[in-house]
């Protein structure tokens, strides 16, 4: 995978998270970013309210709130459109 | 003073028609980039901002010509609507230049070169667009309609091999965009024949087809995402 635009970098994120949550490790091999970087995105996406941090047994694990839900959805629909408009790279997102 | 109102109206509805189809798309890309804060979704963003001025700019010239039918002799319906397409495609060149910047990972990583780029065709549109309004003379405005056409044919090409190199072939919604570049290359490359075998109506009649295949792509998408 080469260039990723930062739209399908987040929205990774957000589908690594999912509904269930994640913790940071499964997210970043998700994502496919080292963690340094992705603890920044995650920061960020925090500050938004986008998702939160929830202590489970010592551990931290990442969830979604309802505006990274819909937020999801929103950059799911973009993503599609920017693709079909060939307007991102082929190799920059999942199939 | 003896003015035909159909081809005005005709491209009054077309022109309601793109609006809204444009707004409907630059709201899903202004979403998305209140969210991300991509810079190539900021590009894109401004594209349809301009091909809705574009539209509007048309809109506005063809309601007026409309409400306040021209006392001047020589002026007839038939200038105003050169003059509406010469300054909907000036403005509509632009948009496509963005779209095309959009792709640049120069744009979309290393610097935001848009503004730059977008100022320089920006002056160049402007130029064309005033004297589009400006002159009433024919010869001049066709040859504004022919050199913006030109542009228009090139940026198309360029989208289409862009589309060509970055696109999944076998996604038939993607095929409807394809189509649409192409009905924008052929009515521009049609337009721009010494015969001129079509009006300047059949410009908007295309480019409102286009952009009737984006909005079905559009709608495919939310299919998509709810599944």
């Amino acid at each position: 995978m080469k260039y990723r635009p930062d739209i399908v970098i987040i929205l990774d994120i957000l589908e690594a998270i999912g509904e269930e949550g994640s913790i940071i490790s499964r997210i970043a091999s998700y994502a496919n970013m080292p963690i340094p970087r992705l603890r920044e995105k995650l920061d960020i996406m925090i500050e938004n309210g986008l998702i939160y941090e929830e202590d489970d047994n010592g551990r931290k694990v990442y969830r979604l709130t309802e505006k990274g839900i819909e937020t999801m959805e929103k950059l799911r629909e973009t993503v599609f459109m920017l693709r079909q408009l060939g307007l991102i790279p082929r190799d920059s997102y999942r199939p | 003073m003896n003015i035909n109102l159909s081809g005005p109206s005709t491209f009054v509805v077309s022109g309601i028609i793109l609006l809204y189809i444009q707004w409907n798309i630059y709201n899903l890309f202004r979403d998305g980039y209140k969210i991300t804060r991509s810079k190539q979704l900021r590009v894109i963003t401004y594209a349809f901002l301009l091909f809705i001025l574009a539209t509007t700019s048309m809109l506005i010239i063809n309601i007026w010509a409309i409400l306040n039918p021209p006392d001047l002799p020589g002026i007839d319906e038939g200038l105003f609507r050169k003059i509406s397409i010469m300054t909907y495609n000036s403005i509509f060149s632009i948009g496509l230049l963005l779209l095309l910047l959009s792709t640049s990972e120069k744009v979309a990583i290393d610097k935001d070169l848009s503004l730059e780029i977008v100022a320089i065709a920006g002056i160049g549109a402007t130029i064309l667009s005033i004297i589009a309004q400006l002159t009433t003379n024919i010869q001049i405005i066709e040859k504004g309609i022919l050199a913006t056409n030109i542009i228009v044919l090139l940026e198309s090409t360029f989208l289409m091999s862009q589309y060509i190199l970055y696109s999944e072939k076998e996604v038939i919604t993607g095929r409807l965009w394809t189509l649409g570049i192409l009905m924008i290359m052929f009515s521009r490359g049609v337009d721009i024949l010494p015969e001129k075998p079509v009006t300047e109506l059949f410009l908007i009649l295309t480019d409102t087809v286009a952009f009737l295949l984006l909005f079905l792509m559009k709608k495919e998408a939310e299919i998509q995402v709810k599944r």
